[in-house]
């Protein structure tokens, strides 16, 4: 899974409220630890900062009433990233050779040989849709799970671009010191297939983290449904006494029918006897019902214990771009001790060499774990044909 | 919808209007970019640093690394619910104190309760207040109001359970519940038991170096108290963990992987604790003629009293303390006895007796020899910084003007001062050096690893209290050897107490986890090691069933000791097994 949550640090803080309030259009100046800031009138912002006073803090109850902290878990600082995260959830860009430096994959990185030359030519542009996608895992009985996943596919496709979701990521760290360019607009029917396709791989990315969320609220409820079965076989125990004791007394009463001389005590006899007749009879029904629900497997206490413990999980895309990134071929000039060899593979901006080749001499795929190394001419693995 | 037996999971997409009106127009990618950044920080970790840290005071406390660690993995890791199973020695209370003050610091713990065994309840009062600064209310302090009075208590779990408190026990919602010595939890058909799962609470924090004290339902049941449903069924922990057959434990990279969602056991060899070498030296000298007739008078006059009116039994106590500590202690106790006149004519001649013998005492047999043993460990260290403990302030005062008599810088330490007063007795000594005389008021939070010898002029009857002496110089922060010497009269009860019980099961080598796991043990059997000392003296009728009592109440301990000891071994081999061991499966 490619986790997209960063660590909430103070210095992150700090560098992502001068980056917004920069993009509001904010004058900052800076006095130490204090920064004044000046927003323009029609800055698109509720936050309410005309003239007013921020301070760097490492936590938010060392500054004073007169200044808005910045600090981890400050109220202004939530307040300003809440604004920040809803903004523009849509946007494009564009990468080029230009923008990032060659991606060497693991079958030559890993390896022994070295890279003496390369050049990447683009020869046209392709387009992803990158997202970062929150899961929020709501159970009853565990804490809510919450992750943000970072997924890509092909705009024409829809296939997944696993490299590229993790580049994504690098490229908000990268804009902090680097201009990317924008890309073209964008058109909502072309997307929304495409985002859907993400949705998917997000949801089959959270799959492992959901199945323990399932794991341990499987265990919850089975302790809640071995508890309810306790219950009932205690009530069986205590309606078998009830009903017992109630049989005696109906016995009683039919002594005292049998032998009463009085005719008022005959027809109160009568009457007790209806009332724990009745009463014995509630009593049987009750134990009927409770028969029928062992007998079943207490199916209404399993739909009620399913309802409380099922598990939503809600996937929404927080952030949509629009990646237009440049394909081509990279020619690549490969050196071990003397012997070299030139090879050209097809390469994309941002997601390196396309696809592993194969050793030359046996046609085992190459990778991290059997890479390229030169035998006469020949590019091979050093697991499979290395000498 | 994925549908199993029990729990459902239903997946929602909620592309919502994302896209909707986004169509062919033109965004900031600036804009879009900390939009992007500003999701990451909503989806990340807080900040978890533990940021009351650098509000400790340094002198109080000493941090270790695993105690820090533990501390930030219960309150980060395992959103406030753990189990924190140390092995003994290694600072559990530290780790919950640390969480305390991170969590009173984060104002998240406005009520905070915390139960103990009985005898450990004013210890972990003292612990908080002198090394975290916060302050709780005992079930043994007289300004107790019950449990809806106050929102930081510290009570015995047995007071909590109790009919007078239980209701209002359990009517509140606690923010925090600390359980110590929470394997004495964990049987689900006690009383203890059935409190615990009644109690509402948000956070809990139970403490424990031995999960398991019988078989691994101990630790099903406390498990389920902290995380209701992480084991499941008792029925099904059972099959998948236990086999049956050879009734030994399987699945167990399972059962760790559970465990350390809930559980943090740190293992001494793991941490970087060295503590140097502990010298212990017993000495025991003869009573003079008038000192025994002293010690009888005194001995005769509690048994008479005692097996007259037993309410009487805290003031025959210190009597009987006080006889092999000094005359003058003594003495002061037998005078306001005599003056709480209590209509009974043949007490005060017993009383009046023993005034007589007191003046008869010219210089006490210790008092002399303490010069010599403090002349002598005065020789071996750097500026012959000696600490002499005595329980009383009349032996204090006593003391110190013999020292000062003879020439030493003397420093007295006692309960009277302020604690601006102390601080600087502690400075002032550790600067001149010289014979620092302390009563039992010298606290834990107290650091004078600056002196490595110290005297027990008399000694407390009950371990801990010799132990927390010892533990003011024997602590982390000590580079060198420290040297301890126990000074008694023979025949007496000190040298009971010394000879039969502390050095027969090897108590002055124990640690204080040790110590408090013996007798917890010990109170677990309905029993007090003050009473029980006091008992045994007040009921021997010979010298020879004096012997036995004492022999017999040496065996009790021992076997405390070895159950104590046995268990950890068992809780050591099965968690080591779980760290360490390949899988069984």
């Amino acid at each position: 899974m490619t986790d997209a949550a960063v660590p909430v640090t103070e210095q992150a803080v700090e560098q992502f409220v001068e980056d917004y309030l920069v993009s509001l259009g904010a004058e900052i100046r800076k006095e130490g630890n204090r920064w004044s800031v000046l927003l323009p009138d029609d800055a698109e912002t509720t936050l309410e900062l005309d003239d007013a006073v921020l301070e760097v803090a490492p936590d938010p109850d060392e500054v004073g009433q007169d200044a808005f902290a910045i600090a981890p878990e400050s109220e202004f600082v939530e307040r300003l990233i809440d604004e920040a995260a809803e903004r523009t959830p849509v946007g494009s860009m564009m990468l080029t050779g230009d923008d990032l430096e060659v991606r060497l994959p693991p079958w030559i990185a890993e390896g022994p040989a070295e890279v003496s030359e390369h050049a990447f030519t683009p020869y046209y542009d392709r387009r992803a849709l990158c997202a970062l996608v929150h899961v929020g895992i709501e159970t009853v009985s565990e804490y809510q799970t919450e992750e943000l996943v970072s997924v890509a596919v092909d705009l024409n496709s829809n296939d997944e671009r696993p490299r590229l979701a993790e580049t994504y990521l690098e490229l908000f760290e990268a804009s902090l010191d680097r201009t990317l360019e924008e890309g073209g607009s964008l058109d909502e029917t072309d997307l929304s297939e495409s985002l859907e396709a993400a949705m998917s791989i997000a949801e089959r990315e959270v799959s492992s983290t959901v199945r323990e969320v399932r794991e341990r609220a499987t265990r919850a409820a089975e302790v809640d449904l071995d508890e309810y079965r306790q219950f009932v076989r205690q009530r069986r125990e205590e309606l078998d006494d009830d009903i017992r004791r109630l049989t005696r007394r109906i016995d009683d009463a039919n002594d005292t029918i049998d032998d009463a001389t009085d005719q008022q005590e005959r027809v109160d006899a009568l009457r007790k006897r209806k009332e724990l007749r009745a009463e014995r009879d509630d009593l049987r029904s009750e134990q009927e019902k409770l028969a029928a629900e062992i007998r079943d497997g207490f199916p209404e206490e399993r739909r009620e214990i399913r309802d409380r413990h099922s598990l939503t999980v809600r996937l929404q895309p927080v952030a949509v771009t629009t990646v237009t990134y440049e394909r081509g071929d990279l020619d690549v000039s490969l050196r071990v001790d003397d012997a070299s060899a030139s090879r050209s593979y097809p390469y994309a901006v941002g997601i390196g060499i396309m696809e592993n080749p194969a050793c030359e001499q046996c046609g085992r795929e190459l990778s991290g774990e059997n890479a390229a190394t030169i035998s006469g001419e020949s590019l091979v693995g050093t697991a499979c044909c290395e000498r | 919808m994925v549908s199993d037996d029990l729990v459902d999971v239903e997946f929602r997409h909620e592309e919502g209007d994302v896209l909707a009106g986004q169509s062919g127009g033109i965004y900031s990618l600036t804009d879009h970019l900390l939009t992007a950044r500003a999701n990451r920080l909503q989806a990340g970790q807080a900040d978890t640093e533990l940021r009351s840290l650098s509000h400790l005071d340094e002198e109080s406390v000493k941090l270790l690394e695993h105690q820090v660690t533990a501390a930030h993995r219960a309150l980060f890791e395992m959103d406030g619910k753990a189990l924190l199973a140390d092995e003994v020695g290694l600072g559990k209370t530290i780790e919950v104190g640390m969480i305390l003050k991170e969590m009173h610091y984060r104002d998240t713990s406005d009520s905070v309760l915390i139960l103990t065994p009985a005898q450990l309840a004013q210890q972990w009062q003292a612990e908080m207040l002198e090394k975290f600064g916060i302050e709780f209310v005992c079930n043994y302090d007289d300004e107790f109001e019950g449990f809806a009075a106050h929102d930081r208590i510290i009570a015995s779990i047995d007071t909590a359970k109790s009919d007078r408190h239980r209701k209002t026990v359990l009517a509140r919602d606690w923010d925090v519940l600390v359980l110590d010595e929470a394997h004495y939890v964990k049987n689900e058909d006690t009383d203890r038991y059935d409190l615990l799962d009644r109690l509402s609470y948000d956070y809990a924090f139970f403490l424990t170096a031995t999960p398991i004290q019988n078989d691994v339902t101990d630790l099903y049941n406390i498990i389920s108290l902290l995380r209701p449903g992480l084991f499941g069924t008792r029925e099904g922990f059972h099959n998948y963990f236990v086999n049956k057959s050879q009734e030994k434990l399987v699945n167990r990279n399972e059962l760790q992987k559970r465990l350390s969602e809930v559980m943090i056991r740190n293992r001494r060899e793991e941490t970087d604790i060295d503590f140097t070498k502990r010298n212990v030296t017993t000495r025991t000298f003869e009573q003079s003629t008038a000192e025994r007739d002293l010690y009888e008078a005194v001995t005769d006059y509690v048994r008479t009293a005692y097996g007259e009116d037993q309410g009487q039994k805290l003031v025959l106590m210190t009597l009987q303390k006080e006889v092999v500590s000094s005359p003058a202690a003594l003495e002061g106790t037998v005078r306001s006895q005599l003056d709480d006149d209590d209509g009974q004519p043949a007490h005060d001649t017993l009383l009046k007796q023993i005034l007589e013998c007191i003046e008869a005492i010219d210089t006490p047999t210790k008092q002399e020899r303490v010069q010599r043993i403090v002349r002598e460990a005065q020789e071996r260290v750097e500026k012959g910084r000696v600490i002499v403990f005595t329980q009383f302030r009349a032996t204090q005062q006593q003391l110190l003007e013999t020292f000062a008599d003879e020439g030493y810088a003397t420093h007295a330490f006692h309960g009277g001062h302020s604690s601006d007063e102390k601080e600087e007795i502690v400075e002032q000594f550790e600067e001149e050096g010289g014979v620092l005389v302390s009563t039992d008021a010298m606290n834990e939070g107290r650091n004078l690893q600056f002196c490595n010898v110290m005297v027990n002029f008399d000694l407390p009857w009950n371990p801990m209290k010799v132990e927390q002496r010892i533990g003011r110089i024997h602590r982390i922060g000590q580079d060198r050897e420290v040297y301890v010497f126990n000074i008694a009269l023979e025949d007496t009860i000190e040298e009971y107490v010394l000879d039969r019980l502390y050095h027969k099961i090897d108590l002055f080598n124990q640690s204080v986890g040790e110590l408090s796991e013996i007798l917890t043990r010990l109170e677990e059997t309905g029993r007090n090691f003050e009473d029980e000392v006091f008992e045994r003296l007040v009921d021997a009728d010979s010298e020879i069933e004096l012997e036995n009592n004492f022999d017999e109440m040496a065996v009790d301990l021992q076997e405390q000791r070895d159950l104590a000891d046995k268990v950890e071994d068992f809780n050591s081999g099965v968690f080591e097994g779980f760290d360490l061991g390949a899988s069984d499966d």
